[in-house]
């Protein structure tokens, strides 16, 4: 009997490893990672949980209100474009409305223009926050009201919203500097060029990139700078860091594929060879630069096509379907994932204009109208 | 003075573009009802005017001080500070509310204080003084942080939402100021000398006005006002952010031009600046209504400006 006890607890002890083993190997965050940044905590914590929507049900057609950042790049042109199309394709007996604001990518332009939308009585409103802590109390008033918020590419810094569609960007960055270790077998020196500083996308991917560098000793940042996620800004910095560094640099963290553009123009006029850039996106003319150039990289993705599963979340909400507090579009949204050198002539397209973010989900013939397409 | 100054046809012509700028709100209000049904309701009217409150604070200021016939451009940045400041003063505590408000406003004056004496005291224009103003603070508002700082107290976050009956409490205190602003300019001594600085402050100073004194008056009252719009801002959001600001400053000098306010200074009326406030706030609420994009009220902007002002030189031709 006390052998079958024995053997009773062996087995449970040996359980209770493999599941402490699978949980240690499914988490690629230390503990030390996770309490020192409240995003991560927050993004890890609401991955798992759901929010109960069945105070927001109610009958269709929905209206339903768009706080966009506004046509002042290619990114949010095309963001629009998603949503106006996908809107389209659902019909009027699913959304009989989609109000919308555009920000100029401004927080202050846009806390008054969601109070305009709420005056417009919407059933959920999306919003893609132009700061996380301008917009925390408008958020927080539109749910007092009971107004479903989902927030889109972005986030806020209350936790009185419905949920987020967007990606871990703290994993985002730990994914292009792992990568960089990796491609330099954990020995060399590297540069960082982060985004805009006190955006909380850039602090967040940064944070998540010096977290890995940290843990590879061998690695040696040389410099950290923000490029401004400029193109032009990123070349100039780069040039700077080659008459500095030279042939010291072995590879270089890039928070943005804008940047990625400008840090290989300043290696072609340099005429020094390429190394590796922890720091490519599904941007169409950094993709044509890899291939003309042969460039290692690596790329995570923000695509555009988000609002798509922003607008199935606001239409699921409203249905009463309970949902995920984060939801990470990766996991719905075809060719999202992180991806390398290995897979650039599966992304790159001849006929999109290099200012083009895939994935595209609307048929070519609306990007060609919308100028996207590249004429002969 | 004549008789036929009197006359209908001459208050109207002097009146115009008050009642153009009236005429353009009615027309879009007009637009918005028929194109959505949930514009012309009380919630949205009583949003616009709430969000009116917020520019028009800081216009009301940028009018006292272009009718002497100076300009403000530090108003945005003013502003911006005044967030920051009374965010960090306040640090969520309710204790500390008072004295936070006491001294955003104090720093506003004293902000004033400083241009009305550079530009009595250095005769430097006050284009130049409020320019390297503009500059100068926000150095300092970036300097204090780049990104989102301090907190607002709970009362101060629940008193934009606070309603005195129906009307928001914001709408109650922007009336009031106008009120008191109206009487200011019509029925005080400090009143009538803004106007006859504005219009020639050599006779004014040979009329025995202290046009020193009627400056520092101006933009000590203008810039308290835009510390006093940097609050409603935190009282907005609850958190000072840098980000504030930007670009107010040319939007308090378009609400005081589209009002009738002569750039030159010595004229210009209360109500036509504040219908210069609605008709600016009612075209971002229009557009959103609209769905369309921000950039073309800049366009409209741009375009009511352009017809103000050849509206103006009609009228100079006319009375000269």
């Amino acid at each position: 009997m006390k052998k079958i006890m024995l053997l009773g607890l062996l087995a449970m002890l040996m359980l209770g490893a493999v599941v402490f083993a699978q949980d240690a190997e499914e988490s690629p965050y230390t503990q030390e990672e996770i309490d020192a940044s409240p995003y991560l905590t927050s993004v890890l914590a609401r991955q798992d949980e759901e929010y109960d929507t069945t105070a927001f049900k109610k009958d269709g057609p929905y209206r339903i209100a768009l706080a966009a950042q506004g046509t002042s790049n290619a990114w949010s042109a095309l963001f629009d474009a998603h949503a106006n199309w996908y809107v389209e394709e659902l019909g009027t007996d699913v959304i009989s409305e989609l109000l919308y604001a555009d920000a100029t990518a401004s927080a202050d332009v846009q806390v008054p223009q969601v109070e305009d939308l709420l005056a417009q009585e919407p059933d959920a409103l999306i919003l893609v926050p132009m700061g996380a802590a301008a917009l925390s109390a408008p958020v927080e008033r539109a749910m007092a009201q009971g107004v479903p918020v989902i927030l889109c590419a972005s986030t806020v810094e209350t936790d009185d919203f419905v949920t987020e569609v967007g990606t871990n960007l703290y994993g985002s960055g730990a994914y292009l500097a792992q990568w960089l270790v990796d491609e330099l077998g954990g020995e060399g020196n590297v540069v960082m060029m982060t985004g805009i500083p006190g955006v909380s996308t850039s602090d967040i991917m940064q944070s998540g990139a010096e977290a890995v560098f940290a843990a590879n000793p061998g690695i040696t940042v040389l410099d950290t700078q923000p490029g401004q996620w400029s193109t032009a800004e990123g070349k100039t910095l780069m040039e700077t860091w080659l008459s500095q560094y030279g042939d010291e640099i072995d590879g270089i963290w890039s928070g943005g594929a804008q940047m990625s553009q400008g840090i290989v123009s300043a290696y072609l006029d340099a005429g020094v060879e390429i190394p590796p850039i922890g720091g490519g996106e599904f941007a169409n003319g950094f993709l044509r630069q890899a291939i003309e150039n042969e460039i290692s990289f690596a790329a995570w993705q923000y695509p555009n096509a988000m609002v798509k599963l922003c607008i199935d979340t606001a239409i699921q909400v409203l249905q009463g379907e309970s949902v995920p507090r984060f939801i990470d579009f990766q996991d719905y949204i075809e060719n999202t994932q992180n991806f390398d050198d290995s897979k650039v002539e599966e992304y790159f397209n001849s006929t999109w204009s290099d200012d083009v973010s895939g994935p595209i989900l609307f048929p070519e013939e609306k990007l060609a109208e919308l100028g996207f397409i590249v004429t002969e | 003075m004549t008789t036929a100054s009197f006359s209908p046809r001459a208050i109207l012509r002097r009146n115009a573009t008050i009642l153009i700028v009236y005429g353009l709100i009615v027309i879009l209000l007009i637009i918005g009802t028929a194109s959505s049904e949930r514009f012309f309701t009380d919630r949205n009217l009583f949003n616009v005017l709430r969000q009116a409150a917020f520019l028009g604070v800081a216009a009301f200021g940028q009018m006292l001080v272009i009718l002497t016939g100076g300009i403000d451009l530090s108003v945005g940045s003013v502003v911006k500070v005044s967030v920051l400041v009374s965010a960090i003063l306040m640090s969520g505590d309710s204790n500390n509310t008072f004295a936070a408000i006491v001294l955003t406003l104090a720093f506003g004056v004293l902000v004033g204080f400083i241009h009305a004496f550079l530009i009595n005291r250095l005769r430097v224009a006050p284009f130049i003084v409020t320019l390297a103003s503009y500059v100068i603070l926000r150095g300092v508002a970036l300097n204090i942080s780049t990104s989102p700082i301090g907190k607002s107290s709970k009362e101060m976050l629940l008193f934009y939402d606070q309603r005195i009956g129906p009307v928001f409490a914001i709408i109650v205190l922007f009336v009031a100021i106008v009120i008191l602003l109206s009487i200011l300019l019509n029925r005080t001594v400090f009143g009538r000398h803004i106007y006859a600085v504005g219009g020639n402050p050599d006779v004014a100073h040979l009329a025995g006005i202290s046009v020193p004194l009627v400056r520092y008056g101006v933009y000590m009252l203008c810039s308290g006002l835009a510390a006093l719009c940097g609050l409603l801002w935190l009282s907005r959001m609850g958190i000072g952010d840098p980000v504030i600001g930007d670009g107010l400053e040319l939007d308090t000098i378009t609400a005081v031009i589209l009002g009738g306010t002569s750039l030159s200074g010595g004229r210009g009326k209360v109500i036509g600046v504040l219908g210069g406030v609605i008709l600016l706030s009612l075209t971002g609420n229009l557009l959103v209504a609209l769905k369309v994009n921000q950039w073309i009220q800049g366009l409209i902007q741009g375009a009511i400006i352009v017809a103000a002002v050849a509206l103006f030189r009609q009228e100079d031709k006319q009375s000269g």
